[in-house]
């Protein structure tokens, strides 16, 4: 889903740059309020677990393997704000280490990744887990906001392309929404199992929201 | 070019990616021109063609999300069609211009980019867009995950090596145990920056972030940046269209 | 009378999550003196260093110096006490060699003359200089130790507090390490398992174990009590089972 350049319009990737930057501003200012003088090296370090993670190949049915994209597991682990830095960073150093999306995509890349696959995407995760869910619950609305992280990047990313007219929405919209439906579900499996195991070993890890346990 | 500076590095490559992006894929000179410069750097910088193209495969995903694309635009000239049943595939002369346009400018920048990163060590690569402006914050989580990300996939690997001595084939449970290692990973790696924090602090470090001066820039650094970009502005008014 | 280079007074320190640490430590270090702490594993040990330079504070009084460790006084504490962690990879989180050992002079606000005179004097210190430009990720790990003990070195510490400064080298490491260790002039706290290390280097030894000062005394003296060490998990350093030198 990391959007090469060349793929969209100046009239899509220039405002996608602001808002990322505007919203990235944001993140950084909410993420220092919540978690302090720590939040630097804890978003730092938790990019590079991200970023680690990303590498590790998980067994998918039919001799196929997916990857983590941990959106929602930074936001999970980290809150919303850190979780949405976390991601940014981990698509800037792809873009300029590995040429994983362009330069001037990167606005977009961190739009639908970022903003929309991780913050946002707490938000679908609290509204399920409201209050102080069992672990059942939690665990359905860890895979819920997971499967929405990657189905909405994608469909907005297919938007990006259409308004850019590099592909008819018709297309674009289904072909992208079909492939990232599965890919949601791969996404929504290991997360799910990532958290269910630290829930199990060190619950106070998650993220508890302003002022919480942390 | 291993030795400029890497501020003068990153300007030049991100006017030449924004020169890119913004030529009409009709100009087909420009292109030609803008190949032709990369491909001299390359030579002058040493850095071995099949890194940059191997890179360039990363576009693959989109490229073919567009040739998919192709057969339903439907405004323009016919170029091509298959007659299948009562079913007609037609590949207009629009699409194929789209396609060219996007293939090309995505190809070319990503050059670019692979150009600079081949050529500049990332802490310098790093140091340069502080000077450059970029926030200080930031800067420092990209350090931060150029630290520790090789540092973690070491940890996964030595994970891995643990349990496949342990276990024979790939074992029904085998995802659960992969996203365990994750779980471990991610406990680990919140225990590092626990520490790492502490040992920010040790030093001195209250909240704010303090960083060297820049360096002054050398006439030579100013001056091969300063022709790369003017190269791909003439490469780009050649074409014809600006 | 000059002040005590450190002291600590009834300190009592519990985790956040309510896990007792330390209980009622008193402690007094003279200028220039090295000593010992030894005790098993979860004794509280690195905690207690963490309170030298008040990265972490208990109820009590730490004084280092002379001066209190309080949040008036953070940034002098934190250039009069370096603290070398256990492992490298905490202490070195920038990307170079050079970045690591300037980052010290650097939240000082040291003009930049002052900052490279003082990485290239601390590097030269631990015998690694010309590393500057090296990625810290990429060096042998007895390197990466010394390049931990220039960070601290930059800032020019009166006090030095190590957390296991031999473990996981190999042996000839270990005698380098030590043989830079023995030549800083600094006041200097060891935390250790080493006991070989503390019979070498320290005069005096406190035995802290379950959150406690057990007792303290000549190193020699204590190290040597059998049924002491035993009791802590400890045993008696083979140089001085085997009888004197």
């Amino acid at each position: 889903m990391h959007i090469p350049d060349g793929f969209l319009a100046a009239r899509v990737w220039a405002p996608s740059w602001a808002v990322a930057v505007a919203g990235m501003w944001c993140c950084l200012k909410r993420a220092g309020r919540t978690l302090g003088d720590r939040a630097i090296p804890l978003m730092g370090v938790t990019a590079a677990f991200i970023f680690a993670a990303q590498m590790l190949n998980f067994p998918v049915a039919g001799g196929t393997s997916g990857h983590l994209l941990g959106g929602v597991l930074a936001a999970v682990l980290l809150g919303p704000w850190a979780g949405a830095v976390v991601i940014a960073i981990v698509l800037a150093v792809q873009c300029l280490l590995f040429q994983d999306g362009g330069l001037t995509a990167l606005g977009a890349n961190v739009v639908n990744m970022a903003l929309i696959g991780s913050a946002f995407s707490y938000g679908i995760y609290i509204l399920i887990a409201s209050g102080s869910p069992g672990r059942g619950r939690l665990l359905a609305s860890v895979a819920a906001a997971s499967w929405c992280s990657v189905f909405l990047a994608s469909t907005v990313c297919a938007f990006e392309l259409a308004l850019s007219d590099t592909s008819p929405l018709r297309v674009a919209l289904p072909a992208m929404a079909a492939v990232h439906a599965l890919i949601g579900i791969v996404e929504a499996l290991i997360t799910c199992g990532v958290i269910s195991f630290i829930v199990k070993v060190r619950p106070d890890l998650l993220y508890a929201g302003k002022g919480g346990a942390r | 070019m291993h030795r400029t500076d890497a501020r003068v590095k990153c300007v030049a490559c991100v006017c030449c990616v924004l020169l890119i992006v913004t030529t009409p894929a009709t100009a087909v000179l420009s292109f030609t021109g803008y190949a032709l410069i990369l491909l001299a750097l390359l030579a002058v910088s040493r850095v071995p063609i099949l890194h940059i193209v191997r890179r360039t495969l990363a576009v693959m995903p989109f490229v073919l999300l567009i040739a998919a694309c192709l057969p339903f635009i439907k405004r323009g000239e016919v170029m091509w069609s298959v007659a299948w049943g009562g079913w007609t595939l037609a590949v207009t002369r629009d699409g194929l211009r789209l396609f060219w346009g996007v293939f090309v400018k995505s190809s070319l920048s990503i050059f670019c980019v692979a150009l600079l990163t081949a050529t500049t060590r990332f802490d310098c690569l790093l140091r340069g867009m502080e000077s450059l402006r970029c926030p200080r914050l930031v800067v420092m989580l990209l350090s931060f995950l150029y630290r520790y990300a090789f540092l973690f996939s070491d940890d996964l690997m030595r994970m891995l090596r643990a349990k496949r001595s342990r276990s024979f084939r790939p074992a029904r449970s085998e995802a659960r145990i992969l996203a365990g290692m994750l779980g471990m990973l991610f406990v680990r790696s919140y225990e590092r920056a626990e520490r790492v924090y502490l040992a920010m602090c040790s030093r001195g470090f209250d909240g704010t972030i303090v960083t060297p001066g820049r360096p002054a820039l050398g006439a030579a650094d100013l001056a091969l940046s300063g022709g790369v970009i003017a190269c791909f502005a003439a490469a780009r008014l050649a074409g014809g269209i600006w | 009378m000059e002040s005590p280079a450190i002291e600590i007074i009834s300190l009592s320190f519990s985790y956040p999550d309510g896990v007792p640490a330390l209980h009622d430590i008193n402690l007094n270090v003279a200028r220039g003196e090295t000593v010992g702490i030894v005790g098993p594993n979860g004794a509280g040990k690195s905690t207690l260093l963490m309170h030298l330079n008040g990265v972490l504070r208990g109820k009590g009084t730490v004084r280092v110096m002379g001066l209190d460790v309080n949040d008036e006084n953070a940034r002098k504490i934190r250039r009069l006490v370096g603290l070398v962690f256990q492992d490298p990879e905490d202490q070195l989180f920038t990307p170079t060699v050079y970045e690591d050992v300037a980052f010290g002079p650097l939240q000082m606000r040291y003009p930049r003359e002052e900052i490279d005179r003082r990485v290239r004097d601390a590097l030269r210190t631990v015998g690694m200089e010309g590393f500057e430009r090296r990625s810290s990720h990429h060096l042998s790990f007895g390197e990466k130790k010394r390049v931990s003990l220039a960070t601290v070195l930059a800032l020019d510490p009166e006090i030095i507090a190590f957390d296991e400064p031999t473990s996981n080298l190999d042996p000839c490491s270990r005698e380098e390490f030590i043989s830079y260790l023995m030549a800083l002039p600094a006041t200097k706290v060891i935390a250790t398992h080493d006991l070989e290390l503390v019979l070498q280097l320290c005069g005096h030894t406190i035995l802290l174990s379950g959150g406690t000062i057990v007792t303290e005394g000549e190193t020699r003296e204590l190290l040597g009590d059998r049924a002491l060490m035993e009791k802590h998990r400890l045993r008696v350093p083979l140089s001085l089972a085997l009888g004197p030198r």
